[in-house]
């Protein structure tokens, strides 16, 4: 699915969080947005999930103005992760991943072969056959975002948008999350998810969006729109960085005075 | 986050394997239990009707004569103990089914079907009735608008005082409304006693909530309106479940979590009002019930839903027979045995308490 932002602002309480953003996300992209604290990226990430609306421009999905599209019809294509997934009570994996065909069914349809066929299929992808009877709540960080993941991808989503889905993880499944990432943008999906991780950022995203106060500062493949300069202008912090053997390391060294 | 932080609920998990019981099993037991308690309760009382003489005098209410029996007896069963059996059953239902709803659309397990502040207002509002001696005028019914009034006022205050503040957290400003209200009107409840004189036992009866005043009059549209709410219910569970995740994350899924809201709290209050207004403000069955039942059957709302209904009806049901026959011949208001035996029930639940609510 092809996203594509055009001027968009938005404000809240009358300040402005996000400033005249353009930004044009092709099909089978994942999309890296970074920036430091309360640059505007998971403001971005509600406007475009349909949760917030811009106070300024249009966001188009697949050229269709996003306002055009019901909240059901828009959940059958867009599926959206925020940072914290409170679940108040004991639900299983398995009903958690089950509400993910929502979207696809009436109040009234029963659950069907084919939604049991995607309700597994997601579990395959995202390795959570085995935690099937465990508690949402009863889960490891990593556990606990493979499910959500495949709950989301229960939706069967064109367009899936993840706020910081590594944070709060070990090293190894945050490697996990974007493989499983990387796997889903060449299935076809459009990604686009907010990161702190320079450095895994560039090493998995096809595209990087650096935000800064509420402005979009660059926007390009990660390698060339992180330099030292931009790193500097944003984060405030002097860094070296290394090209060596097609991989790239950001070394930070201090804070600007 | 893993279970060795909750020794009393890892016990029962492993142990009794409570959740392992099918959910099918607990409603068929749940639902005989309940044909069981209402005969012997109709049975029981200050005059005790023997069991086969009550089966004999419930058949032929429904036109099926099978044997003679007493006319004292018939007259006790058909104007005093069926009605008020019915009464208690509809009451425990709606109370349970009222809590449960509340808990998963405030995503908060110490919920009750009064969160809101329908309990104040109802006493409030009956309260007004008999201080102001409408009662006496009107008879009963006076009473029951009273207090259906009062209930009802408050939740439509509460909801367009939330509805002020914009933006998220809207059920987070609808429970501080409802408090703040219930505060508001308990007070007004108060100075209506300190006004009242002789009254005061009469209000303090009520509101302690007792199903004395029982009788065939409001039955007829009580018993076809519940169950109504109760199915309409049921078409909006599997989306309360979605609740979990929070408005945000329902939203995500495409449900609307505030037409949820207002569909939801509109039943709700109809119900509770209604119960309230013939039982007064018993407590603890819209708490206690759904919690207990989450126990068994999990948190699945589709399930929870009919499990609490057969459930809340049971505790009040025998809570009422206990209550109007342990110190014959003098009754004890139902609210307080409720409370006796749910307030311990709710620190035994307190203990298995985790982060982020009971469950």
């Amino acid at each position: 699915m092809k996203v594509q932002i055009e001027n968009v602002s938005f404000s809240y309480d009358q300040q402005p969080t996000l400033k005249n953003i353009d930004l044009t996300v092709e099909p089978g992209t994942l999309l890296a947005l970074v920036g430091p604290n309360g640059s505007g990226k998971s403001t971005l990430l509600n406007l475009i999930s349909g949760l917030l609306k811009p106070s300024q421009g249009h966001i188009y999905l697949d050229a269709v103005p996003l306002e055009q599209f019901k909240p059901q019809q828009l959940s059958q294509k867009l599926a959206a992760l925020e940072q914290e997934h409170p679940v108040s009570f004991d639900f299983t994996v398995q009903e958690v991943i089950q509400w993910g065909r929502i979207p696809h069914r009436s109040r009234f349809s029963p659950w069907t072969d084919h939604d049991e066929h995607i309700a597994r299929n997601v579990m395959q992808t995202t390795k959570t056959m085995s935690l099937a009877q465990r508690s949402i709540r009863d889960l490891s960080g990593g556990e606990r975002q493979r499910a959500f993941i495949a709950m989301a991808l229960a939706q069967e989503p064109q367009l899936l948008l993840l706020d910081e889905p590594t944070a709060h993880l070990d090293l190894k499944h945050q490697f996990e999350i974007l493989e499983l990432a990387r796997q889903l943008t060449q299935q076809g999906m459009t990604l686009i998810m907010a990161i702190h991780d320079l450095h895994l950022a560039a090493q998995y995203a096809d595209q990087m969006a650096i935000l800064n106060e509420g402005e979009l500062v660059q926007h390009g493949p990660p390698t060339s729109v992180l330099t030292e300069e931009t790193i500097k202008a944003v984060w405030n912090i002097s860094s070296k960085i290394v090209h060596k053997n097609g991989a790239f390391y950001i070394f930070p060294r201090h804070l600007q005075p | 986050m893993n279970t060795t932080q909750q020794p009393v609920k890892a016990y029962i998990k492993k142990n009794i394997g409570l959740k392992k019981i099918s959910s099918k099993w607990v409603l068929g037991i749940l639902a005989i239990l309940l044909l069981l308690a209402t005969w012997i309760s109709i049975a029981l009382g200050a005059v005790t009707i023997p069991l086969d003489h009550t089966l004999a005098i419930l058949f032929q209410t429904f036109g099926w004569d099978v044997s003679e029996v007493k006319n004292s007896h018939n007259l006790i069963v058909q104007n005093i103990r069926l009605p008020r059996v019915l009464t208690a059953i509809l009451a425990g239902w709606i109370l349970a089914i009222s809590g449960m709803v509340m808990q998963g659309l405030f995503q908060n397990a110490l919920a009750s079907p009064y969160v809101l502040g329908i309990a104040s207002g109802a006493s409030a509002g009956a309260a007004a009735v008999i201080v102001l001696g409408m009662q006496s005028s009107l008879g009963g019914f006076a009473l029951s608008l009273g207090a259906f009034a009062g209930g009802t006022l408050v939740v439509l205050i509460v909801y367009r005082l939330a509805r002020f503040r914009k933006g998220q957290h809207f059920s987070y400003t609808l429970i501080l409304s409802g408090v703040a209200l219930g505060a508001l009107f308990s007070a007004v409840t108060t100075f209506l006693i300190f006004l009242s004189g002789e009254q005061m036992r009469e209000i303090i009866f009520w509101i302690m909530g007792n199903l004395g005043r029982s009788n065939w009059s409001y039955l007829p549209w009580f018993a076809p309106v519940t169950l109504i709410c109760t199915v309409i219910l049921g078409f909006y569970m599997r989306d309360l479940n979605a609740l979990s995740l929070g408005e945000s994350g329902a939203q995500h899924l495409g449900i609307n979590p505030k037409s949820m809201h207002r569909v939801l709290l509109a039943l709700v209050t109809l119900m509770t009002s209604l119960a309230v207004s013939v039982a007064g403000t018993i407590g603890f069955i819209g708490l206690i019930t759904p919690h207990a039942m989450r126990l068994l059957v999990g948190p699945d709302h589709r399930i929870l839903l009919p499990a609490s209904a057969l459930a809340g009806a049971i505790f009040l049901l025998a809570s009422d027979t206990l209550a109007r026959t342990i110190f014959t011949p003098v009754e004890l208001p139902v609210g307080v045995l409720t409370a006796f035996t749910g307030a311990p029930f709710f620190i035994f639940l307190l203990m298995m308490r985790r982060e982020g609510g009971l469950g």
